[in-house]
């Protein structure tokens, strides 16, 4: 009986695995295989025939877009991520490289994408631009979207800015980044959004180096060089650059939500609160500042991240300035370089294996920086309490950094700031809490032993 | 599973009777081992293969997912904008109904309200409305309370203004008739209006017409006595439309004529801009300055919804000296299209926001909204020129600013630089390359340094909820911490609003009108560097020395007519004292000269003769004249030596007579006079304009020291008086005479 049963179910589940395959097949020819650019039993990397005259097709491209730049003065340099890492230092060492084209080895990359950044306040917007490009015979498609420097607590709407610029000739497509002046010192790009009537089949966007998300940038220095025979401007630090690129995203302050938080919980504009935010703003401006100098990345944590997204400015009330940087990124002159600055020492929790939490005093306002350890799935950092010795460990979904705008500074967050804020906050962080006990008060927190008696010298220090 | 062993411990199979003839062909199958075995075997390979290529294609399908993924994020997320514009139908037909009545006025077009105000103690007078005859859009709203004087005549400035062929819409509310003069009642009569002479006190009348063309309807109901109104009229027609090339110009096809086009298209009361034959410019390329420190300066321009203001303000901004119009930004409180029209107009940014709270402080949370906004569009900017849309703007605003500017950043005492000066009335302000310090803000045109906004003004702000006037509350000593402001003594901004929300045309009459406004281009202001807090310190200290010094010993007496008079006793023992008259008079300092040396009888009414006795240089002589008293008192007669000088410093002239015997004029039968001091002192004090100041010690023989002191000085001041009214014009009696 058993073995009839198995031959049986043999001979059914080939019946049905093979009907299976019949509709996997149809699945592939129907849908999978109609979708552009996706080439699911091509090998990756495949180059198509015509490659070499691809790449002579670019350059000429690129030679046909650039002398158009010149004649209209457009303030350009190159940003395309493929050029650039072959001018990087680490690329020009090893010149054992195969040349592929002996005039063009910089240029011809083989992508169906060059990318320029446009630096807009140094141009004005001239249409004339847009006819001369497609009299030349490239097709030409603008995309705008409102103007982020416009964004605010107040509703202001402005004419639409020019975003990105995409200029397609034989195939090749040659993008065009605005980059923005915003108030942080830095220079911004939007993301590149399609409009409901616009055609999706004009560039593969999925390879566009730039405008998946918004982005941000330090105000590169630039150098103008001949690459492959065409004058060109670079940004002089090319491998910081692109570092930077690979960093780059931007987040905008929730603003609408900001306001309507705002309605409901309206800002405290007492004398006192007035005075602490201008505090605040100047020590996170000096946190900046002196971190940036030792290259040390860090993000507004607790409840400056919770200022930041909740109401777009610094929570009057929270009394203090918090930022958190990974453990990786420690450096042992930190405490020198903010004690230079002009703050002082107020408490060194932990050591740099475990819970390490570093504050600062500057004026009466305390700044706290958290070390954050990676654990896998989750990060986190710890907390001390200094009369009992007890150790708390607050947890937090795994988290990459973004570039924001707090106060008229550029700052990271982190990416997931919701997620981030959710766990350290609970459900309820749209609700302003006045009281707050830190080793009690945050939905992430965790008992996580005492520190053996016979460090506290070491491992708990108050100044 | 590639071994596939029977099961030892299975059951033997027993066959059933029921079963199908599959299964016993199978069940023969089975029984032969090998074939079985292999059998098996292929299938559990041909599973693994399913197995395999399931997997992969899984694989591949979420990679593809994935990318589609990312594809889906360059999707614009927010809805479009719904593009239902309304399809152009085939009707050129639009169903008009106006109504009018005491409390009521509606006009309707195609059913659609275009006018409802049923407002009580609002909106009386006569409403126009103008429509595009192509469209049917309505291009112009206005309300003109001609129950009030003046107001008919504003009526007629915009009919005139408004283009051949446009549909006009006339109702009344209330009352609009009182003070309808007749040039008003003609024009309507001219375009077409029958009733228009006839209209009275409380009559009721709709009117729809085209301009230069046929009347559609007009209902006219009169009020039947004094004290009712006219019973309430509607009146509904049809228009024809015609086709959109009648209503256009033909223009020549540029970008500026592009905007023109779009912008005559929507609107209505502009004038020239949109003449077909000679439009006004949209464009006006001033010079640039030669060295402009404000060029990379954003201006804004802060605007509500007064779009006719707003034009006038960007016509004289952008005709202004070194303009830049990429810096400008106009902000404009509301969502309204008219300004904004106007802003594309000319081809500027504008910015429109949100109004958030009431009266004050909407305007001051605008003014908050602009300039936060302003600084983050232009974040490298260190100052904001901040103007308000009623302003007009001096040719020379940006030379004065270029040439101020460095002080906000050398002088921490500055909380700003402001175009307008309080005290620059006509009659006071004259000299446009001078500079002052205030300890005021008086706003109206000025730089604000951004540091000063960022760091104290923003985050203090009043918040929305409290009704201040945002200059008032900046003019608060804990704003403005005892800085001061730098002013010009001739005001480059003019405020010519007279309509907002703390003005009326009674305040703009007596207090904006008389204000000077500078019109030299390019003056090189003179006391720049001495402006620093220390400089003018010492400067303001010497001046009020200078001052005590010369009024020393002076009493003034007081007269009437803008006349200045003031006494010295001498110490010489002559008892006569020494006078001095100032006056201002409306000619150049060498004009009023020529006048007293030359042109004595143009002056001196009861001269009977003059006679120069001896030229002895260019700017000497010996002169006799002599004068008829009032009887009994004798004709006096003078011979005096007269020396002039015409250059002294800043142009003025100065004339110097003393008595003195010459050999040509024996004594004949009058008294002599004695001229002890005459000095005459003329300075310009704006252009074509002299300060005239005399001082004078005569002695006239034959009166008392007590005449000498009480009537004397009158005599000078008459003298002087009269030589003043010898420039008016011949028609203008002089006010002594009104007297």
């Amino acid at each position: 009986m058993l073995r009839v049963n198995r031959t049986a179910v043999l001979a059914l589940l080939i019946v049905s695995s093979s009907v299976f395959l019949l509709f996997q097949l149809h699945y592939y020819r129907k849908y999978v295989s109609k979708q552009p650019g996706s080439h699911i039993f091509r090998p990756a990397g495949h180059l198509t025939p015509g490659h070499l005259t691809a790449s002579q097709v670019q350059w000429q491209v690129v030679k046909k877009f650039l002398a158009l730049v010149q004649h209209f003065k457009l303030p350009l340099f190159l940003t395309d991520t493929a050029v650039l890492a072959l001018l990087s230092q680490d690329a020009l060492r090893q010149r054992d490289r195969l040349v592929r084209e002996p005039h063009c080895s910089f240029l011809c990359t083989g992508r169906a994408v060059t990318s320029f950044a446009l630096q807009a306040n140094q141009w004005k917007y001239d249409p004339g631009f847009l006819l001369a490009a497609e009299q030349k015979g490239f097709e030409v498609m603008e995309l705008r979207g409102v103007d982020p420097r416009l964004a605010s607590l107040d509703t202001l709407s402005g004419e639409d800015i020019p975003l990105h610029f995409l200029f397609r000739l034989h195939n090749h497509v040659i993008q065009v980044v605005f980059l923005y002046e915003r108030s942080g010192n830095y220079l911004w790009h939007g993301a590149l959004r399609l409009k409901g009537d616009a055609d999706r089949s004009f560039a593969a966007f999925k390879v566009l180096d730039y405008g998946r998300y918004a982005g941000a940038y330090d105000r590169p220095q630039l150098i103008l060089t001949v690459l492959d025979g065409l004058d060109v401007r670079v940004p002089r630090n090319i491998s910081h650059f692109l570092a930077q690129q690979k960093h780059a995203r931007f987040l905008e302050c929730r603003y609408r939500d900001a306001r309507n938080f705002l309605q409901l919980y309206p800002d405290d504009s007492s004398a006192a609160a007035v005075d602490f935010r201008r505090k605040a703003k100047a020590l996170l401006h000096l946190t900046a500042r002196t971190l940036t100098r030792l290259d040390v990345p860090f993000w507004l944590s607790s409840g400056t991240c919770l200022g930041w997204f909740r109401q777009c400015s610094i929570i009057s009330y929270s009394r203090d300035v918090d930022i958190g940087i990974f453990i990786a990124d420690y450096r042992p002159d930190i405490i020198a370089a903010f004690t230079d600055a002009g703050l002082t020492l107020k408490h060194k929790f932990g050591k740099v294996e475990d819970s390490l939490e570093l504050s600062f005093l500057i004026e009466d306002v305390k700044l706290d920086i958290f070390f954050f350890y990676d654990n896998g799935d989750i990060m986190w950092n710890g907390g001390t309490q200094a009369k009992s010795g007890r150790k708390f460990k607050y947890i937090f979904p795994r988290f990459s950094l973004c570039w924001a705008e707090l106060l008229e500074l550029k700052v990271r967050v982190p990416c997931e700031t919701l997620d981030y804020v959710t766990a350290n906050y609970g459900a309820s962080w749209n609700i302003p809490l006045r009281v707050w006990d830190w080793k009690s008060s945050p939905s992430n927190v965790q008992a996580n032993g005492v520190w053996p008696v016979a460090e506290w010298a070491e491992l708990i220090q108050v100044y | 599973m590639e071994t596939w062993t029977p099961n030892p411990r299975a059951k033997p199979f027993i066959p059933r009777q029921q079963r199908s003839l599959y299964l016993t062909w199978k069940y023969k199958l089975t029984n032969k081992r090998t074939i079985r075995r292999f059998c098996q075997a292929s299938a559990v390979l041909f599973l693994l293969i399913t197995v395999i290529v399931n997997i992969k294609l899984i694989l591949d399908t979420r990679r593809v997912a994935s990318e589609d993924a990312a594809a889906q994020e360059y999707e614009d997320v927010i809805p479009n904008m719904e593009t239902a514009r309304r399809p152009a139908n085939g009707r050129k037909v639009l169903d008009i109904e106006v109504y009018s009545s005491r409390s009521k006025v509606y006009v309707a077009v195609d059913g659609t309200t275009v006018l409802e105000d049923d407002m009580r103690e609002q909106g009386r007078g006569i409403h126009v409305i103008v429509l595009n005859q192509a469209t049917g859009h309505v291009m112009a709203k206005r309300i003109f309370d001609t129950y009030s004087p003046h107001e008919d005549e504003a009526m007629i400035l915009f009919l005139n203004m408004v283009t051949r062929g446009r549909i006009l819409i006339f109702t009344i509310k209330d009352e609009g008739t009182f003070h309808l003069k007749d040039a008003a009642k003609n024009l309507l009569k001219s375009l077409g209006s029958q009733v228009s002479l006839n209209l009275s006190w409380r009559d009721m009348w709709t009117l729809v017409v085209k301009k230069g063309g046929q009347v559609y309807g007009e209902k006219h109901s009169k009020s039947p006595a004094l004290s009712t109104w006219g019973d309430p009229v509607l009146l509904k027609t049809e228009v024809q439309l015609t086709a959109s090339e009648e209503a256009e110009c033909h223009w020549a096809d540029t970008e500026l004529n592009r905007r023109r086009k779009l912008f005559c298209s929507k609107v209505e009361g502009y004038g020239s801009i949109c003449s077909c034959k000679d439009p006004a410019p949209v464009e006006f390329n001033p010079d640039p300055l030669p060295i402009n420190n404000v060029f990379n300066v954003p201006v804004a321009v802060i605007a509500g919804n007064r779009p006719n203001y707003l034009y006038r303000m960007l016509r004289s901004l952008l005709s202004a000296h070194g303009v830049n119009p990429q810096m400008i930004t106009v902000f404009i409180d509301g969502y309204y299209e008219e300004p904004m029209d106007v802003v594309d107009l000319f081809g500027l940014k504008g910015v429109q926001h949100t109004p958030i709270s009431i009266k004050n402080a909407r305007v001051s949370q605008h003014y908050k909204a602009s300039l936060t906004a302003t600084f983050n569009l232009h974040p490298d900017a260190n100052y904001a020129i901040v103007l308000e849309e009623d302003l007009d703007i001096s040719i020379d605003f940006f030379s004065f600013l270029s040439q101020t500017i460095h002080l906000l950043d050398e002088d921490d005492s500055l909380y700003c630089i402001s175009a307008w000066n309080d005290q620059g009335y006509e009659h006071t302000a004259e000299d446009p390359a001078l500079l002052y310090r205030v300890e005021s803000m008086p706003g109206l045109g000025w730089v604000l340094k951004k540091s000063l906004y960022k760091d104290e003004l923003e985050p203090k702000w009043p918040t929305p909820e409290k009704l201040w006037d945002w200059d008032m509350w900046m003019r608060m000593p804990e704003q403005r911490k005892g800085r001061e402001c730098i002013i010009p003594d001739v005001s480059r901004s003019y405020h010519f609003g007279i309509i907002g929300l703390n003005m009326n045309g009674y305040f703009h009459e007596v207090y904006f009108k008389k204000h000077k406004f500078n019109t030299v281009p390019n003056v090189q202001l003179k006391n720049v560097g001495s402006l620093k807090k220390d400089a003018y310190e010492v400067e303001i200290q010497n001046l009020l020395k200078e001052a005590k010094d010369k009024s020393k010993g002076w009493v003034s007496r007081s007269t009437t007519d803008h006349t200045e008079l003031s006494f010295k006793k001498v110490g010489d023992g002559n008892p006569l004292r020494r006078w001095r008259v100032c006056v201002e008079v409306s000619a150049a300092p060498a004009e009023v000269l020529h006048r007293l040396l030359r042109e004595r009888p143009l002056w001196e009414t009861e001269l009977q003769q003059e006679k120069i006795l001896e030229t002895l240089d260019k700017q000497t002589d010996v002169y006799l004249y002599s004068c008829s008293n009032m009887p009994p008192q004798p004709t006096c007669e003078y011979v005096v030596l007269r020396s002039w000088r015409t250059d002294l410093c800043k142009g003025s002239s100065a004339l110097v007579s003393v008595s003195v015997d010459h050999e040509d004029s024996p004594p004949i039968g009058s008294v002599r006079g004695v001229v002890l001091e005459s000095q005459y002192l003329l300075e310009p004090c704006g252009t074509g304009r002299t300060r005239l100041t005399h001082i004078c010690r005569v002695d006239l023989r034959g009166r008392s020291p007590e005449w000498y002191n009480k009537a004397f000085g009158h005599l000078c001041v008459n003298e002087a008086q009269r030589i003043r009214s010898s420039f008016l014009p011949v028609d203008q009696t002089s006010p002594e005479a009104k007297l």
